[in-house]
């Protein structure tokens, strides 16, 4: 009798435990929280930039982006969390870059900052709504390329399957827009992925 | 066999090192030389050996019997402890997947590091009898491990060890054969029974013995130790053959079938990634044969299969076939069925609609060419 007791009890403690483990947690390895401090408007005060990635489905996941102390999103993006930049791209005009993944694809997306919101600056060749900013397998670059003291967007694709060679596009910064205005093969020392 | 890398540059590894080579040949020699301290010889105040590692394409050499994963202390590695700062060579026999290859030579920790003395990779074409000649003679030294033959997926049946041992008067050449951890035994000596050659007890200064194993497939160690100086002149394995392995693309053709996917098309996507390459890293990060994320290793992992190491060719082709069966099931009843399973592949399952028709417009371009490489248009 009391082995029987002892074996209840001990199957209850079991289920228990095992409830216990079944208790979602809201912090999981596949979500991020991230918060960076950029000044985007070049006034001396840094902007926080809080950011919330999550892969909550199977699918892409999605990527929120908090500016100081917003309790709703400042932007809400398709994809997990890449990376974020910042780059004078001229004098007085600092653009923050979002990169989030989706599939193999890093959407990046640029934006400046003015009167305390995030204004996208679209590209050229983007087909919004579809897809706004870069979609490529690796991360686009600012460079001033031609010497004039504003930086251009460079574009890289990479070929299928894979060569020492790359597509390379470059956009200017038009006050409005990336606008592409040269495209061409570029020979790589190693494979380009 | 034929002599495809050679590094002969000594030096100290600290940490890891990477050696990569390129081949297209299955059966491979690999021959690294190094040696490493024991405690007592880096300092009073230690508490480690020195050790120095070796792992090809993802492949680990452990020390048999139970703990399957450990690599420390394994007849493969050099350890400080058993070679004493002598000259140690580890013959590797092993078959490679696809064309490149990686090396990754590690020093333990502490007191990471140890001397890397040479490495030469041999393409071999085929091995039912392998007939090595190093003429390698042991550094002077107490009786330490001095060679080890790894055969990895290999049987054998027996194998000859020809000698040269030289008597003197007070401390000889000897020579232990270990096979699997097994000490081979002399009946010779009752004082020295462990060790199989002798060279005090005179039987020549040439000595050969053949030891009829008959290994079954699998990763086997055989070791010579040696006491003093004696010369390895030359190996024989006889009756040696090895699990003969699949190609990448066999390998890929299998899993698909497995999912119910169309072979051929999954070898394209692989083909489209990374030209099979399981080592093919990109500048982001998408590694191996299916060119996988980190992300998407997550999401295969929701999907019940755990990747640890996504350059193992089979673990990259099952995760990488898993995810596109799942993308395939997702986009099940459409008509572009698969062109959408490619585009949500190359550019996220959230950019591409169920319900809507494929716009190929709209798509980045991209994703525009990974689809017309794949389908051939």
């Amino acid at each position: 009798m009391k082995k029987v007791i002892l074996v209840t009890i001990y199957l209850i403690f079991l289920s228990l435990i095992s409830l216990t483990n079944t208790v979602p947690t809201t912090i999981t390895e596949e979500s991020i929280e991230t918060i960076r401090h950029y000044d985007l408007d070049l006034d001396g005060m840094e902007e926080l930039i809080h950011i919330r990635s999550s892969l909550v489905t199977l699918e892409d996941g999605v990527t929120n982006i908090f500016i100081n102390d917003q309790k709703t999103p400042e932007l809400t993006l398709k994809g997990y969390f890449e990376n974020s930049r910042v780059y004078d791209i001229k004098k007085g005009l600092r653009v923050l870059e979002i990169a989030v993944t989706t599939g193999k694809s890093i959407n990046s997306v640029i934006y400046k900052y003015e009167k305390s919101k995030l204004v996208r600056i679209p590209v050229s060749t983007e087909k919004a709504p579809s897809f706004e900013g870069v979609v490529s397998r690796n991360y686009p670059e600012f460079k001033d390329v031609d010497n004039d003291g504003v930086m251009e967007l460079v574009v890289y694709y990479r070929h299928f399957p894979f060569e020492k060679e790359r597509t390379v596009e470059l956009y200017k910064f038009n006050d409005d827009i990336f606008q592409k205005y040269l495209e061409y093969e570029e020979v790589t020392e190693e494979v380009y992925l | 066999m034929l002599l495809i890398h050679e590094d002969k540059t000594k030096r100290v590894i600290k940490g890891k090192e990477d050696i990569k080579f390129s081949s297209s040949s299955v059966l491979h020699l690999i021959i690294l030389t190094g040696r490493a301290k024991s405690e007592k010889q880096i300092s009073k105040s230690s508490t480690d050996d020195e050790e120095l590692t070796i792992q090809i394409d993802g492949k680990i050499f452990p020390k048999l019997g139970s703990d399957s994963n450990r690599v420390l202390d394994s007849p493969a590695s050099i350890n400080g402890g058993k070679s004493h700062n002598l000259s140690k060579t580890v013959y590797i026999l092993t078959n490679l997947s696809g064309k490149e290859h990686k090396i990754v030579l590690t020093a333990d920790n502490p007191p990471g590091s140890a001397i890397f003395g040479s490495l030469q990779v041999y393409s071999l074409d085929s091995v039912d009898t392998l007939t090595l000649e190093p003429k390698l003679q042991a550094e002077d030294g107490d009786r330490r491990e001095w060679i080890t033959f790894v055969l990895d997926k290999f049987l054998l049946n027996s194998f000859t060890v020809e000698l040269n041992l030289k008597r003197r008067f007070i401390d000889s050449d000897d020579v232990k054969v270990i096979v699997d951890g097994d000490i081979k035994k002399n009946d010779r000596s009752i004082l020295h029974k462990l060790w199989y050659f002798i060279a005090s007890i005179f039987t020549g200064e040439n000595q050969t013995e053949t030891f009829h194993v008959n290994l079954s497939i699998g990763l086997h160690y055989i070791e010579l130790w040696a006491d003093r100086m004696p010369t390895l002149r030359r190996v024989i394995f006889t009756g040696l053959a090895f699990e003969e392995q699949d190609s990448i693309e066999d390998k890929i053709r299998k899993k698909a079938r497995e999912f119910g996917l169309d072979p051929e098309l999954m070898v394209r996507v692989a083909i489209v990634e990374s030209n099979l390459d399981p080592l093919a890293t990109s500048p982001v990060g998408a590694k191996g044969i299916f060119q996988l994320m980190d992300i998407t290793i997550e999401q295969i992992a929701k999907l019940g299969y755990k990747i640890t190491d996504p350059y193992d060719p089979n673990q990259n082709i099952t995760g990488g076939i898993m995810y596109f069966k799942w993308l395939y099931e997702m986009y099940e009843g459409d008509k572009e069925q698969l062109e959408k399973t490619l585009a949500a592949w190359n550019w996220g399952p959230s950019n591409v609609s169920k319900n809507e028709p494929l716009d190929y417009e709209s798509l980045p371009e991209e994703t525009r060419r990974f689809i017309n490489k794949v389908l051939g248009k």
